[in-house]
């Protein structure tokens, strides 16, 4: 029996925790792409290569748990919760891997093109509610339909506002960069066509036992064929290797899975998915750096930092929360 | 307050009453040295203004954890930080005097103007509509700095003191620019620059030694530094220079012979008796310890009272008792068969030994006091010990004292004499100097400028040069005496006379001497960069403005080499 550890520190859930099957194998199309089922490493990306990057990601904290209630009815459950989504604009890098310089003869660098805060407050029995805070803290509502919504749900709905807005941002980006949107697509549409999902963890198989020795074979930089997949959004996905595999390693480690709506067609999804063969290794973070090396890409781990600073600091919005509410009940009962 | 913010008051981090910081505008940079206001709205005061000194700045790559990640900002290009550049800053005054600190987010500005002046107290220095500023160089922005001469002409305060490591420190460069600081701006000195006396030893080489001869480097660059100080530049105008006689005439040796109009010195026997000079043949530390300086108060005593003029050899002496031989009025007198004339410093010697050291006889107690023999014969070995070193500066003949009254400047070339005649000539002349003021009010002002104080007022031990520099640190003020003192280590200097320097300036210092307490008026990044100061750069304290202030002085209009010094006959070329 071969023992590895796993790469990712144990405050996060595992890269891998693969759970019983929801999308059958059998559902999965590994004969899409054309040629053998071998491990491929892209060539020259092509005009891609020109494009500056785009990294989007998105954050999420619940900032307060909230019972809400009207004329002394049985209190409804609701939550308070921020959102950040933002993007990392990196420099293109002509020629490939290990390009460092813009074609100006400048370094490349990476800024923080957007960042955008929302708060919500969730309410189930579509309830909405709003609350305003002192400088800026504005909870909007976001209702959560149907009765007896627990809490786990309506952290759900603030977490699908994020992802929401994430598609969003990505979405507007892709008009000008090639986009890596961090986690699997929540919305998507065919002008996505420069749009990357990256997932870091993985929780599902898609490939039935054969198809999967493949994994094993990846080396740096080098992807699986793509496969076909998904009702009611069909996509193309493909595992890629993100770092050289050490002795002690297990076979999945430093894997990505990526995705791209089959709508932007089979040619135009084999021409991204080599692009993030070619590019993503070159932002992987290394363990000492990141607790979830090398899947964390290094834009995104800025970025997710930028963000949660921005969210606010926890305490304080609690306390304006805390205070906002009582001014709003005091309102009330004025009136 | 003209121009735009350079940046805000930064809030991240807690601002006080003595020190916050600014995150600077990307379009703008604030650099040491540079002076900023603030304005607060203080509730129930109003506006308040901080004044403030850059002391340090900082640039950092916002959210950078670890050092590499500055490779993945600026090399790789994959991780998104922002470059953030901070400015430490003292304050420096806070008009009206509440003291809040600024508040966070306010707009920083340059302090230019007549802001600039408010920040460097230039609005206090004087008081009843009489300026009391003087400008004493520039700031690195070529604005001028001035010193409150309140606190250096007895006023309020008196003397300065000027520390930094030999040569790239320039010490006494700026001590005599800041005296044609005081001889410039009558203006500013009022009464104090009325028959201004001057006295200066020449230590090292010829640097003094052409004070008043135009100077064929000074440029036109300097010109305009010179006229931005409000100052004419040009030589000094009224000098006199005075060097050691030779050992077997009178005259200045030839090696010395540097320039012409050196007037030769020397005491005369006469003269060395009744200014009680002997004295100062002990300035040795060790001599005190040794009861030798015990035994020269004594013998001093005597040969006041035994020194009788020769008949036909002025200056010199012989010894007569007179008790035995009482001389009413004091006439010259002729000298007897077994009287040994006494024209220089040997002589005097030879006399003294048949007090002292009596052949087969013990030595006289009214000369040598009850001490033990050892103690007298250690007194002798010194005398003859000091002879080759001290013995040209006595002799015989026509009085050839220093005359500090013909001119205002007056330049005593040591450099060639050996340390122990360097301390018999600094110690004799301010003595001197301590004696015509004594009692006579502060008016004229009489300034000292020593180099090497650590030779005359060592922190550890006793010596008559250091009893009177003490005594001028300390009633300088209300003689009319003002030390202008120099020296390479501050530590080594007697304490009183160092903290009764008003202002503090310094050069470069050494690293290790730096971190000693005697530089408590610096700021901390002052220290640090006191060991990088550029010849030229001087650091100020003064007692009005809280925080030291740097600035440079200019290139000097008289030379300080015989190379420098311009040929007034004009161009050889001239009318062909």
């Amino acid at each position: 029996m071969r023992i590895s550890v796993a790469a990712w520190s144990p405050e996060y859930s595992a890269e891998i925790d693969l759970g019983p099957d929801e999308v059958t194998v059998e559902q999965v199309d590994c004969s899409v792409e054309p040629g053998p089922w071998e491990p491929r490493s892209p060539g020259d990306i092509g005009a891609l290569a020109d494009l500056p990057l785009a990294f989007v990601d998105g954050t999420r904290r619940i900032d307060a748990r909230l019972f809400l209630s009207d004329n002394g009815s049985a209190p409804v459950s609701g939550v308070a919760g921020s959102v950040g989504v933002g993007a990392v604009v990196c420099d293109p890098a002509p020629g490939g891997p290990g390009g460092r310089k813009v074609s100006n003869g400048e370094p490349r660098r990476a800024r923080v093109a957007e960042m955008r805060i929302d708060r919500f407050i969730a309410a189930g029995d579509g309830t909405r509610v709003s609350l305003s805070g002192a400088a800026g803290l504005t909870y909007q509502p976001l209702p959560v339909p149907g009765t007896g919504t627990t809490i786990d749900g309506l952290v759900g709905a603030v977490h699908e506002s994020m992802r929401v807005r994430e598609a969003q941002l990505a979405l507007e980006m892709a008009t000008s960069h090639l986009v890596f949107s961090d986690g699997p697509f929540a919305v998507m549409r065919p002008e996505a066509v420069r749009v990357v999902a990256f997932i870091k963890s993985h929780q599902r198989r898609y490939l039935d036992e054969d198809h999967e020795q493949i994994i094993g074979k990846l080396g740096c930089g080098e992807r699986t064929p793509l496969f076909a997949f998904g009702e009611p959004r069909p996509r193309y996905s493909w595992y890629l290797r993100l770092c050289a595999l050490e002795a002690d390693d297990h076979l999945w480690h430093g894997l990505v899975r990526c995705e791209a709506p089959a709508s932007v067609g089979l040619a135009g999804v084999i021409e991204l998915a080599d692009a993030s063969a070619s590019l993503l290794p070159q932002f992987a973070s290394l363990p000492h750096w990141d607790p979830r090396a090398p899947q964390n890409l290094v834009p995104v781990a800025g970025l997710e930092k930028r963000l949660r600073h921005l969210l606010g600091d926890r305490e304080l919005v609690y306390r304006m929360i805390r205070s906002a509410a009582n001014k709003a009940a005091d309102e009330g009962n004025g009136g | 307050m003209t121009d735009t913010p350079v940046g805000l008051v930064l809030g991240s981090e807690a601002s006080n009453t003595t020190e916050f910081k600014v995150v600077l505008h990307e379009d703008e940079y604030l650099q040491l040295d540079d002076l900023v206001v603030v304005r607060t709205q203080v509730p129930k005061v109003g506006e308040v203004a901080t004044y403030g000194m850059v002391t340090e700045i900082e640039t950092v790559y916002e959210g950078t954890t670890f050092q590499s990640d500055t490779f993945r900002v600026a090399v790789e290009g994959t991780f998104p930080a922002e470059k953030s550049r901070c400015a430490t800053v003292q304050t420096v005054r806070v008009m009206p005097e509440i003291w809040v600190a600024p508040d966070p987010g306010e707009h920083v500005h340059r302090a230019s103007g007549d802001e600039r002046k408010k920040a460097l107290y230039y609005d206090e220095m004087g008081a009843g509509g009489t300026p009391r500023a003087l400008p004493v160089g520039l700031s690195h922005d070529d604005e001028p700095v001035w010193i409150d001469v309140d606190f250096f002409d007895g006023t309020k305060g008196a003397h300065m003191n000027i520390a930094g490591v030999s040569g790239v420190a320039t010490k006494t460069s700026f001590a005599l620019f800041f005296l044609r600081c005081l001889t410039s701006h009558p203006e500013v000195m009022g009464r104090s620059a009325n028959n201004l006396s001057v006295l200066v030893f020449n230590v090292k080489g010829d640097d003094l030694m052409f004070l008043d001869k135009p100077n064929n480097r000074f440029g036109p660059e300097a010109r305009d530094e010179w006229a931005k100080l409000g100052m004419h530049p040009s030589p000094f105008e009224s000098v006199s220079f005075w060097g050691p006689t030779g050992e077997r005439k009178d005259g200045i040796p030839e090696g010395r012979n540097i320039r012409s109009g050196i007037h030769a010195f020397r005491w005369t026997p006469r003269e060395f008796v009744d200014e009680g000079l002997l004295r100062f043949l002990f300035t040795e530390s060790q001599d005190i310890r040794q009861q030798i300086t015990f035994v020269a108060e004594r013998v001093e005593r005597q040969l006041q009272r035994f020194a009788q003029d020769v008949d036909g050899q002025p200056g010199a002496i012989v010894l007569r008792d007179p008790t035995s031989l009482p001389n009413e009025d004091n006439k010259p007198v002729i000298p007897m068969k077994d009287e040994k004339v006494i024209t220089n410093l040997y002589d005097l010697v030879e006399a003294l030994e048949e007090y002292l050291e009596p052949e087969g006889g013990e030595a006289d107690y009214a000369w040598s006091g009850r001490v033990a023999p050892g103690t007298v014969g250690a007194f002798m070995r010194r005398m003859r010990g000091s002879l080759p070193r001290v013995g040209r500066l006595v002799r015989a003949g026509e009085s050839r004292r220093i005359d500090r009254s013909v001119e205002a400047v007056t330049v005593v070339d040591i450099y060639d004499l050996h340390e122990a005649a360097q301390r018999f000539v600094v110690g004799a002349l301010i003595a001197e100097v301590h004696r015509d003021k004594d009692g006579k009010g502060r008016f004229p002002l009489s300034v000292i400028v020593l180099d090497e104080l650590n030779k005359y007022a060592p922190r550890e031990g006793w010596s008559p040069i250091k009893d009177t520099l003490v005594d001028i640190a300390q009633r300088g003020r209300s003689l009319g005496i003002l030390l202008i003192g120099a020296q390479q280590t501050a530590s080594r200097i007697e304490s009183d006379v160092l903290s009764n320097a008003s202002i503090r300036v310094s050069g470069r210092l050494d690293a290790a001497e730096s971190e000693k307490g005697e530089y408590g008026w610096m700021l901390p990044s002052t220290r640090a960069r006191a060991k990088l100061l550029k010849p030229g750069t001087m650091v100020l304290s003064q007692p009005p403005i809280p925080a030291p202030v740097s600035l440079r002085f200019p290139y000097p209009p008289w030379a300080t080499r015989s190379e420098e010094v311009e040929e007034t006959g004009g161009s050889p070329l001239e009318g062909l």
